[in-house]
């Protein structure tokens, strides 16, 4: 078991913003003082480590332990970085899926850190949900949902599979907030579902021109949601956070 | 012999052949030992490959700086899972697709990791996603030219019914 606490990040769909928020929740965990490792878990089309700009490649370590690639101070693993070449997708058989995030986890150099933020494949699949769970045993705390608004449904489909499965959701955060996908319905769906509503992000063209720059940190005006969803874990973790 | 046991005859000969030199490739193109010293890797793990479609299985560790195949083993650490036709495309470095506009058949570069990231191949066992990047790395790269010329000078040979690189047929 590993020796680190684990939330894993998930939305019902692919494009809801997971792996932008489950890098911001990182960094703002690393400003709040908690060693914090990052795993894209999504195996499919892993995006993370091409949107915060990492570069270089997953090696072995003397134990045979996949070391992380160090970017901006916090240890990240994603498959983009473990193939030793680009790629353009996989199709991976699901044991060989499980096997590779679960050798993500357990068997990583992660160094000491106290949190690992597992950005999962989009959808509502019990593999992966379960599969971290499992991995993480006692130190897995639960998930934190993202989900757009004119899709609250997805949000259903999320809630319905934490609860089948007792994970605890524990919080939700609206990506893409605003004129055009519409506000409020996430919100109103948490409070329908006795579910913490950790706030919206707006759709803002700050962020996609942040992004292009490979800068993944969301506005500091527009980061609510995410302090937030750090101060939800730290919470959850009994993490003692000192700010920086 | 009905045609299906002289097919499934054929592929278990071939991948015998794939699998004896891609050890001896191995074993005389890699520092196993340098490997092992790096990497910690002296526990001897016995992996399990096992051909689906013939039902036949290859045994193997390292152990002692060299890369050995075992007759069958008690207790596995771990294995993958696959057909002929991937371990003979993984080997030869070439994979044939379709196009599904024209229909014409056309080959694309193939390794291992391919293999494994199109579903063709299933890993298994404790940490088999960094042994897999181990072999990848520090073997594929050392032994699949060579590999790779061998096969494809058997299969011009066979083609034009004389003998193929170093006798191999």
């Amino acid at each position: 078991m590993p020796d680190f606490a684990i939330v894993s990040i998930v939305s019902n769909k692919g494009g809801c913003g997971k792996s932008m928020v489950s890098s911001n929740i990182a960094y703002q965990l690393k400003r709040q003082g908690v060693r914090v490792g990052i795993l894209d878990a999504d195996v499919d089309s892993p995006y993370l480590s091409e949107m915060v700009g990492a570069a270089g490649k997953i090696t072995l370590d003397s134990q045979r332990r996949m070391v992380p690639v160090l970017h901006r101070g916090v240890p990240l693993v994603s498959f983009s970085l473990w193939l030793p070449d680009a790629f353009a997708g996989a199709t991976m058989a699901g044991s060989s899926h499980e096997r590779w995030i679960t050798d993500a986890i357990e068997h990583t150099a992660w160094g000491n850190i106290d949190m690992l933020i597992v950005d999962l494949p989009a959808g509502t699949s019990l593999d992966e949900y379960v599969l971290v769970k499992r991995v993480g045993g006692k130190r897995f705390l639960g998930v934190i949902a993202v989900a757009i608004p004119n899709v609250p449904s997805g949000l259903l489909r999320v809630h319905g599979t934490a609860s089948f499965q007792a994970i605890r959701i524990l919080g939700v955060i609206e990506n893409m907030s605003g004129d055009v996908f519409g506000r409020g319905s996430i919100a109103a769906f948490c409070k329908s579902k006795s579910l913490r509503f950790l706030g919206s992000i707006p759709l803002d063209a700050r962020i996609r021109e942040r992004h292009e720059r490979h800068e993944p940190d969301v506005p500091e005006d527009l980061r609510e949601p995410i302090r937030n969803a750090a101060a939800v874990i730290i919470e959850s973790a009994k993490i003692k956070a000192v700010a920086r | 012999m009905s045609e299906e046991g002289i097919r499934q005859g054929l592929k278990e000969r071939a991948a015998t052949w794939i699998i004896n030199r891609v050890a001896g490739l191995a074993n005389s193109k890699v520092d196993i030992a340098r490997l092992q010293a790096i990497h910690n890797a002296n526990e001897g793990r016995i992996s399990r490959m096992t051909l689906t479609d013939i039902n036949k299985s290859f045994y193997f560790r390292v152990k002692d700086g060299k890369l050995q195949l075992l007759s069958g083993a008690e207790k596995l650490d771990g294995g993958f899972d696959l057909t002929v036709d991937t371990l003979v495309s993984m080997a030869s470095g070439k994979q044939k697709r379709m196009d599904p506009g024209t229909g014409k058949i056309f080959s694309v570069e193939f390794t291992p990791i391919d293999a494994v990231t199109q579903g063709l191949v299933r890993i298994w066992g404790e940490a088999a996603s960094n042994d897999l990047l181990l072999f990848a790395k520090a073997v594929y790269g050392s032994i699949w030219g060579q590999l790779k010329t061998e096969i494809n000078a058997t299969a011009t040979a066979a083609a034009n019914g004389t003998n193929g690189a170093n006798g191999h047929a």
